[in-house]
């Protein structure tokens, strides 16, 4: 199967466009909310090819999956400090960090995720949610600009970015913990 | 639906449960003398400083809440582990995670002078006039966080497993009974509906707490981002105000499955019973609004709400519950023991302090009331005399039924002794608010001294009592397993 | 060694490579924008000041060497700026008025620069100078007219100016304090005011004494 390696590398390929790349940077909300996720996206179709073709060195480093989790978390938390976005606009080598770091936080997670047990997907999909929130939080009340290439504008933009997301989240846990999940099991 | 399942070990999971019952019992005990310090420096009688007296209110609400919470969870889990697969793991985590977070908590307090009371309050961990330091203020942050991701993790774990046996949160509190879907006689347990609730409400609860605390953390590492504090607050006691309520219905299970067994006759679950707990589960979500009543930017909309679902709020559940504790008790020719004794007194005790609540959940009242003492007055008497009374219980429970450890004299009379104890601490808050005595004041006038001093004197006696209550249990923890009862494996109604 | 011995150290391994990843990523903690990181960054590199043109508000030209052997307190602004600017200028003249009478001009220079000269001509600044009791002289406001020259300065100082599309700028704000020879020796919160002026004038007094 070549599909994921495809679609992992031609997302990735469209990503480094010059064009699109600056296009997407110049907006607060695409760099955060578009250009990140399909970044780790991207890693993780790479990753669920790499998986089928070298299973063993998945298994020898990352056999419990809580390692790999640990890493996506610390690496997606990474780019979500305010600074580094900043950063990754002003000099090159953070840009170069950006374009290696998220797509291995992509492949880390689509091997760990499946390794985990429920408990542990469900506390760091809470993890974010309130993350998120927070995040959310931050950027929409914040008083003065929190990052040095953007403006308050987008920055608030951004924050209602970030609300929304949560929302979802929130609406997908109720209907998830209030539909019946039995039969689901059961097939 | 009811088939006991899940846990093959019982027997060494008392173990786990009772090492959650001394910590929070031992540590209820010794927050009891950080409060007699508090009144006795209110009344005059000893000499505390401003600052010092502030870290005690810190540790006594945090340590309180902490340790109730911990031993009622023990409680939670020890019944609902007979009804759906609890992972013993998740509940060592659980404690260690507990351990971790109280030790850094009392470190913040006492090594580093944090005195922001339990609510931390934004911005005043990161603004303290110096009063302590950003080491105080992250230690006790990040103990809290440490605290709740404990908490977190066991709900995680009991929501979970409900939803493994019964389908959705839903189905785990008879949503399809209600609806007519299912016959009354499949309907979950009782265990499992309260369980149900409370991992609702404090998976909600803990998550605005990480929130809250993670952007408090931020706050004091950067004080030049700063955040709305009316959101902030809402927060604050959106986490603080429902984790605390939870604890009586974590609690409270002990009564549902005792109760039964004493006075040998079914207690069925009723539609009603559902309902209720239902409009509870829903309601204490949203009353939290009832700590802002003063905050006058709030949407008025939403203070009203706060007012009127206060009213509503545990009376549902209350009802119920005491109306079915006196349907099984009455006539049954039920045998008395401290745990039976002390289940009933519990029940006695959430009656009569959900009435100060009301009262205080009144708008007007509340502007003139919630900085009186009459507020502690109401929940040292739902706590003292509800939830923590059930813990106990449940704690001469687990002894009568797991060891050959006999009641003596002595805990005939530290149950007499502790209710009126206890009643004697509330009726002076109750009192002191009454005479307009201002809640957290370090110093008080002379006028407002005496309640004060009577209340520190009943606190003695308190811990007295107390203390007995956890010799007991401890004695029942070195003796384990030394009686095979048959009350032990007997399913409950 | 066996699988758990192997998975726990792996684990270990992770841990540290994210604690690191934070460490080194936020300068040990300290600095979690890039403005803090261009603060740090800054006093690391300690960059002298570049040799420009300035344009004063009474109109005299005169390239910054001019304040060599004095130390130079500055701060970046424009004048048409409705937020920040305004607070910024009120705190540097309760900067200004803390510094000794006898030291102004002699051992010390304020210097408000303008980034938008555009606007910012020499009758604009003294008006603007009005408002904040600045006499032109100890401390002066000028404007730097060749682009080059500007650009080249903000770059050096990481001042980032940012049109906000409805004729203002967005920009970053501290104090900056200058040295004899135009080394830059600190970069601070415009917020602090009081320690700031501590700052300098212990500075100064250190120097006299030395």
């Amino acid at each position: 199967m070549k599909k994921p390696l495809i679609i992992g590398s031609s997302i990735l390929l469209i990503l480094l466009i010059p064009p699109i790349r600056v296009y997407m940077e110049s907006i607060m909300i695409i760099h955060m909310l578009v250009q990140l996720p399909l970044l780790i996206i991207a890693g993780w179709f790479l990753g669920d090819y790499m998986i089928s073709k070298i299973p063993k060195v998945f298994i020898l480093s990352n056999d419990n999956g809580v390692p790999g989790i640990i890493l996506f978390v610390a690496i997606t938390m990474f780019w979500m400090l305010p600074r580094t976005l900043d950063e990754a606009l002003t000099f090159p080598m953070y840009e170069l960090f950006k374009f290696v770091s998220l797509p291995i936080s992509g492949i880390l997670l689509v091997d760990s995720w499946g390794k985990i047990n429920d408990l542990g997907r469900i506390f760091i999909y809470l993890n974010y949610l309130s993350m998120f929130a927070l995040m959310g939080w931050l950027y929409l009340d914040s008083p003065i600009q929190i990052c040095n290439n953007y403006l308050v504008d987008q920055q608030k933009v951004l924050g209602w970015g970030f609300i929304f997301i949560t929302a979802i989240m929130v609406l997908y846990v109720v209907q998830y913990v209030f539909t019946d999940q039995s039969e689901l099991e059961e097939t | 639906m009811s088939t006991v399942i899940g846990n093959n070990k019982p027997k060494s999971n008392n173990k786990l449960i009772g090492t959650s019952l001394v910590i929070g019992g031992v540590v209820i005990a010794a927050m009891m003398i950080f409060g007699i310090l508090m009144l006795l420096a209110q009344g005059g009688v000893i000499s505390v400083s401003d600052a010092m007296f502030y870290q005690f209110l810190t540790i006594h609400g945090t340590g309180m809440i902490g340790a109730a919470a911990l031993a009622a969870a023990g409680v939670m889990w020890y019944f609902l582990s007979r009804y759906v697969n609890l992972s013993r793991k998740v509940f060592i985590w659980f404690l260690a995670l507990v351990l971790i977070g109280v030790v850094m908590v009392v470190v913040g307090v006492f090594s580093f002078k944090f005195a922001s009371a339990w609510t931390f309050l934004y911005p005043l961990p990161a603004i303290s006039a110096s009063a302590w330091g950003t080491i105080g203020a992250l230690l006790y942050l990040i103990g809290m966080l440490i605290l709740g991701t404990g908490f977190l993790l066991l709900y995680i774990d009991t929501g979970r497993a409900i939803i493994k046996t019964y389908g959705s949160l839903g189905k785990g509190l008879g949503w399809d009974v209600i609806s007519g879907k299912k016959r009354l006689e499949d309907a979950p347990p009782k265990v499992v509906v309260a369980s149900t609730m409370v991992t609702i409400v404090n998976t909600s609860a803990l998550i605005a707490g990480a929130t809250v605390l993670i952007m408090n953390i931020i706050n004091v590492i950067n004080p030049s981002f700063t955040f709305d504090p009316l959101l902030a607050k809402n927060l604050t006691y959106a986490f603080g105000h429902i984790f605390a309520n939870a604890i009586i219905y974590m609690a409270v299970i002990v009564v549902y499955e005792l109760l039964p067994k004493y006075a040998n006759r079914k207690w069925a679950v009723t539609k009603l019973f559902l309902v209720a707990w239902t409009m509870s589960t829903v309601f204490t979500l949203l009353i939290y609004t009832h700590h802002m009543l003063m905050d006058f930017a709030m949407p008025k909309w939403m203070l009203i709400m706060g007012q009127a679902l206060s009213y509503a709020n545990g009376l549902p559940v209350l009802v119920v519950t005491a109306y079915g504790a006196l349907q099984v008790v009455h006539k049954s020719g039920i045998k008395w023991d401290m745990a039976s004794g002390l289940a009933f007194l519990s029940m006695f005790g959430w009656t009569v302090g959900v009435v100060p609540a009301i009262v205080d959940a009144t708008i007007v009242v509340n502007h003139v009331m919630h900085n009186t003492k009459w507020v502690p007055g109401h929940f040292h008497m739902y706590m003292g005399l509800g939830a923590v009374v059930m813990l106990f219980s449940f704690m001469y429970y687990l002894a009568k039924i797991d060891s050959n450890v006999k009641e003596s004299k002595l805990d005939k009379i530290a149950f007499w002794c502790y209710a009126l104890a206890i009643f004697s601490v509330s009726a002076q808050f109750l009192v002191s608010g009454a005479l307009s005595t201002p809640r957290r004041w370090a110093i008080h006038y002379p006028g407002w001294m005496t309640p004060a001093v009577f209340g520190a004197i009943a606190g003695v006696f308190l811990v007295i009592a107390t203390s007995i209550f956890i010799i007991h249990f401890v004695r029942y923890m070195k003796n384990r397993g030394t009686l095979g009862s048959d009350m032990n494996e007997q399913e409950t109604a | 060694m066996n699988k758990k011995q192997h998975n726990f150290l792996i684990l270990c391994l992770s841990i540290i490579i994210s604690f690191l990843l934070f460490y080194v990523g936020t300068n040990g903690f300290q600095a979690f924008t890039a403005e803090s990181a261009r603060v740090y960054r800054l006093l690391e590199e300690k960059p002298s000041f570049p040799d420009v043109t300035l344009e004063d508000s009474m109109n005299r030209v005169y390239p910054f060497t001019e304040f060599k052997g004095k130390y130079v307190f500055l701060t970046f602004i424009y004048t048409s700026c409705t937020d920040v600017c305004p607070q910024l200028e009120m705190n540097l003249a309760e900067v200004y008025q803390q510094v000794p009478k006898e030291l102004l001009g002699e051992e010390i220079v304020f210097l408000s620069i303008s980034f938008d000269p555009e606007r910012d001509d020499p009758a604009t600044l003294e008006k603007y100078q009005f408002f904040f009791n600045s006499d032109g002289e100890t401390w002066r406001m000028a404007r730097i007219t060749d682009e080059n020259e500007l650009t080249a300065l903000l770059d050096e100082f990481g001042v980032i100016v940012i049109p906000d599309g409805y004729g203002g700028y967005s920009h970053n704000s501290a104090f900056y304090f200058v040295g004899r020879d135009g080394e830059l020796l600190e970069v601070m919160d415009y917020k602090k005011i009081d320690e700031a002026a501590v700052k300098v004038v212990n500075t100064l007094q250190n120097d006299m004494e030395g």
